[in-house]
Parts: C-alpha cells; structure tokens; sequence
C-alpha cells in the first residue's frame, strides 16, 4: 500500500462570515503531485495553511506525513516547503542573503546552503545575479526563487499556492518548465493549488475538485474526466456512415448531436447514452465499424462540467453554510 | 534557540534599518541622529553636558523615538509586503521570530544611544578638555543610570510596538497605535500628576517641590528603572502570549 502523505478526515474551517473548508476528506499518497483545483474563494489556500498549521481547524483532522496538523505543525513545517499566494521574498534583501536566511532557518549549515544555491539557481539562469537586491527582479524571477526557496532544505513535502499567478503566459510556461523539472529531481511529494486546467493536467498525478470548501471530485486527470458524466463524447472509424444516418445517430437517445471531423464521427453524449446501444444501431444501419473511442476531452471541460453540476445543486450547500454563521 | 533569534534579529536589521530607503538615505539618517544628539546638543551645553544630569536623562528617552519606527514595522510591515505568511511557513519557532524582532528593535535603539553617548564625549573633549584642564566624563552613576535606563526603555518600546505590530493591518495603523500607547502609558500619568500638583494649596506645592528637589539622584534612576522592568516584563509576556501564528491575520 502506498504510503499517505496527507490525509484530512471532515476538515473544516469557519471564518465569521464564510465557512472556507467544508467537511474535507482526502488522502494524498506520497511521491505525487497533487492538484488542488477550484475557482477563486472556493477554500484551496485555507486548506493549505489548515495543513501547514497556520490557521487551526473548527472541526476535523489532518497528518501531513504522518504529523498532526495541530499538534504536529512545527514538525510539518521543519518537513516541507511552501510557496504560498505572494512569493515572499524579502526584497530589500539580495536573491543570496534571502536562501541564506531560509536555509539557515531550516536548520542547514552556510556551507550546505551555499552549495544547495549553485545547484538550483544555475539551471534557472538566475545564478549570476544572486548578489542583486531582489526588488529589481521581474515578478517571474522573483516567483521561480521563490520555488528555490521552498525546495532549499530538501523537503519532502512541497505546497504550491497558485505559483503562475500574475505571470505572463511566458513566464508562467517557464515556471511550469522549471517545477517539472525541480520536482522531478528532488523526489518530493507536490501539493499544488490552481485554477490553471492545463497546468494541472500537465503537472498532476491525482487531482481534487474543490468549491465552497466542498470537495466534488478527487481521482486521476483522466477519472475526473471520464466520471464526470460518465462517457461524455465518443469518436467513431467508420465505413458507409451516411449523412441520413448521421442525422439518425444524432436524434438517437442519449446523444446530444454527431457531426463528422477529419473522416471521422464525433458524438457528444449525454450522461445516460450507451456505447453498445450506439454501436449496434450503426452495424444495423450497414456502418462497417473499425474504431470506436472514448473522446478526449480536456480536463478543463470536465472541470466547468463539475462546477455546473455543483451550481444547481450549489443552493443547497450555501443554505446550508448561511445556517451555520 | 538562539541562533535563530539572531538570524531572525539580523534579518530585521539588514532588511527594515540598513536598506529601508536605501544606503544614502540610511546614512543620512544616521548622520543626523549622531549629528543633532551627539555633537550639536553637546555643543550647546559646553562643559555642563557631563555635570547636568538632567540633559542626560533627556535623551536615555531618544530610543523610543527611534524604536517606534522600526517596531511598527515588525510585523505589519511583513503583512503589508507579503513576507509574513512565508515567515510564518519556515521551521523558525513562535519564540525566535517574536524575540529576534524585539532584539532587532533593541539592538538598534540602544545601539544608537551608545553611539550618541560616545560622540558627545568626544565632541565635549575636542572643544573643551584642553580648557577645563581635565578630560570631561559622566561620573559612573550617571553613566550606569543612563545605559541601564535607555536599555529599559528601549525594551519598553520595543515590546509595546511589536505587540501592537502583530494585529496592525498596516505599518501606519501600528505606528498611530503606538504612539497612542506611548502616550497613554508615559505621558498621561505625568499630566495627572501636573494636574494633581496644581490642585493642591500653595503651602504644599511648596513642601512638594523642596521635596523633590532634595530628591537623591540616584534613588530616582532606580525607581525608574524598578518601573521601566516591570512595564518591560509586562509588555513582553504581552507580546509572548499575542503572537501565535495560528491566530494571526495573514491577508
């Protein structure tokens, strides 16, 4: 069994106004990256300083590798790294003096630190200005020596709060570069929040959909995209499907229209449409069947699927939060 | 314990005095403090700068002035530049970041006070030991009331301001704030006891004042000094029991 690196049962957090984190249950193993993912307001930073022991919870409990997040906080914080919302830099302070004082603050000796600064700054190119005052830096440098200084003292668990906000689409692919490549190096297990769907897909073993504090979806890229709605488009090879038959397939039940691309037969489903049932109309129909596949699609429309899904029934939740201040 | 209390301490120096406004601006403010305190001051008094106590005791005060600054810059200030939630993030105790910003506050305040204190005495020494015949020194319970008071009081300060520092929203706010405190915890007890003072009937103003006149000098520099550790005790264990970071404001 692999071993968890976070696990929150019923985790909750109130503000006086809000109820930020709702009945949080999840478990992380180790080694991955985790997405957190959720439109603005909807918990993602609350649970990271729940799990960083920052803020204490109303009601619930969490471990981060194997430490209690209340009892346990300092013992999490000496393991892990954080680059929360800001890149809290200190910027009257050099790039150098700034991992001199983080190093040091994790308990690693000026020679350690100083090795460790070579070897993560000069594959970002940041090296050489090390010794200039971090306040003249572009946001994108100040954001990717921001992640070097999470990952200083080697820990073992990293938490990523938004880390291409504000960036340039240029900078933020470069700091996507950069965390691919970091994290890979340095083993670590990656919980990273965003409300980026191709950062995500990209940088995430396991994902988790959160809204109102309330997690709707925790699995794979691809689960969250097959389950929500189970088969939402299929793509069909296909010989002698005419164009009445493809007006045919799109007034069948369960789908919700048919359209050809590129020689081939897409079909968007509804959440009721069955794939036999559609594959044995086009043989009976004289269709020569060679291909049939689920469609891929992104995790961005699974993503808006899920938060359309939790609107409707949204109502519900808010009453429910607006019952409880 | 204490390794991260002076790296906690020397990043407050380095980052809020030494680069605030940058070098020149750093050293001109300097200048002017060791400038106004330490050679023009002196200047004005001549030889009595070393034989009137109370022009001493005047600037043991100077600290706070200095302090409040920087004090109100601990915390609030991290809060407004976005440092803090990532400080708050590093394996450093609740103790050492607390403590290295009050040691940062009173390195600096007394720092200063010394310094001034050195520079007058070379400034005194320069423009008339060859004239009086002698070297121009405080005598050694002046010099003691001075480097324990002025320490007191830059503790007070220091305290008082980070304590505020920790919920102020802004650098402001603190500041404001703590100038109020200032003044409610200095200031409001010595107009209350003007007010009383005039209050009274003449014959006993009188009484009152030979009484303070005769005063031991050095019975005074005790008391306050006894006054000033209690308020420094106080305010610490203040700040200690404010300063828990999983009940800060972080945004």
């Amino acid at each position: 069994m692999a071993e968890i690196a976070i696990a929150t049962s019923g985790l909750t957090r109130d503000f006086p106004s809000v109820r930020a984190v709702d009945d949080l249950t999840l478990e992380v193993p180790a080694g991955i990256v985790f997405g957190f993912l959720g439109p603005n307001g909807s918990g993602k930073t609350t649970t990271v300083r729940l799990l960083l022991g920052l803020v204490e919870p109303t009601a619930g409990s969490g471990t981060v590798l194997g430490h209690d997040i209340v009892s346990g906080a300092a013992e999490i914080r000496c393991v892990s790294g954080a680059l929360m919302e800001h890149p809290g830099i200190y910027e009257r302070l050099s790039a150098e003096e700034n991992l001199l004082f983080f190093g040091r603050a994790a308990g690693m000796k000026r020679a350690q630190i100083v090795a460790r600064i070579g070897d993560l700054l000069e594959p970002l190119g940041l090296y050489e200005r090390r010794g200039e005052l971090v306040g003249t830096w572009s946001r994108g440098m100040k954001q990717r020596l921001a992640v070097v200084r999470a990952l200083m003292h080697r820990p073992r668990m990293l938490f990523l709060d938004e880390p291409t906000a504000g960036l340039d689409p240029v900078a933020a692919a470069d700091l996507r570069d950069d965390l691919e490549t970091l994290v890979a190096e340095e083993g670590v297990t990656v919980f990273v929040n965003t409300h980026h769907l191709a950062e995500a897909e990209r940088l995430c073993d396991l994902v988790g959909v959160i809204r109102r504090g309330r997690l709707l979806a925790f699995g794979t890229p691809d689960e969250i995209r097959g389950n929500v709605g189970g088969v939402r488009r299929l793509e069909i090879v296909a010989e002698n499907v005419t164009e009445t038959l493809l007006d045919e397939l799109a007034c069948a039940p369960g789908i919700r229209g048919a359209d050809r691309e590129s020689g081939r037969i897409r079909l968007d489903l509804t959440p009721e449409a069955s794939v036999p049932a559609i594959v044995r109309l086009l043989v009976e129909r004289g269709a020569a069947v060679e291909e049939v596949r689920r469609g891929s699609e992104s995790l961005e429309e699974a993503f808006l699927a899920l938060l359309e899904r939790a609107e409707s029934a949204g109502v519900e939740v808010t009453e429910e939060v607006s019952g409880d201040r | 314990m204490i390794g991260d209390i002076a790296l906690v301490a020397g990043k407050e120096v380095r980052e809020v005095v030494l680069r605030a406004g940058g070098s020149k601006a750093t050293i001109f403010n300097l200048a002017l403090i060791l400038g106004v305190f330490g050679i023009l001051m002196p200047l004005q008094a001549g030889p009595e700068w070393v034989t009137r106590p109370w022009l001493l005791f005047a600037w043991t005060w100077l600290p706070l002035f200095l302090v409040s600054a920087l004090v109100a810059d601990s915390f609030a200030g991290e809060r407004e530049r976005h440092t803090l939630e990532t400080l708050l993030t590093t394996a450093l105790s609740d103790t050492a970041i607390l403590f290295g910003k009050i040691i940062a506050a009173v390195a600096y305040g007394y720092g200063m006070l010394v310094a001034v204190m050195v520079t007058s005495l070379l400034t005194v020494n320069v423009i008339h030991a060859a004239s009086e015949g002698r070297l121009l020194l405080f005598s050694p319970w002046v010099t003691a009331s001075v480097l324990v008071i002025g320490l007191l009081v830059t503790l007070f300060v220091a305290a008082l301001g980070v304590m505020i520092s920790i919920n102020a929203k802004t650098v402001r706010q603190a500041g404001q704030t703590l100038s109020l405190g200032i003044l409610a915890v200095i200031w409001i007890p010595g107009v209350l006891l003007g007010y009383v003072y005039r209050t009274l009937p003449t014959t006993q103003q009188v009484a009152l004042w030979e009484w303070a006149t005769t005063l031991d000098g050095r019975l005074v520099a005790l008391w306050t000094a006894g006054i000033l550790l209690v308020l420094d005790a106080l305010f610490v264990a203040l700040a200690a029991r404010r300063f828990k970071r999983n009940r800060l404001s972080l945004d």
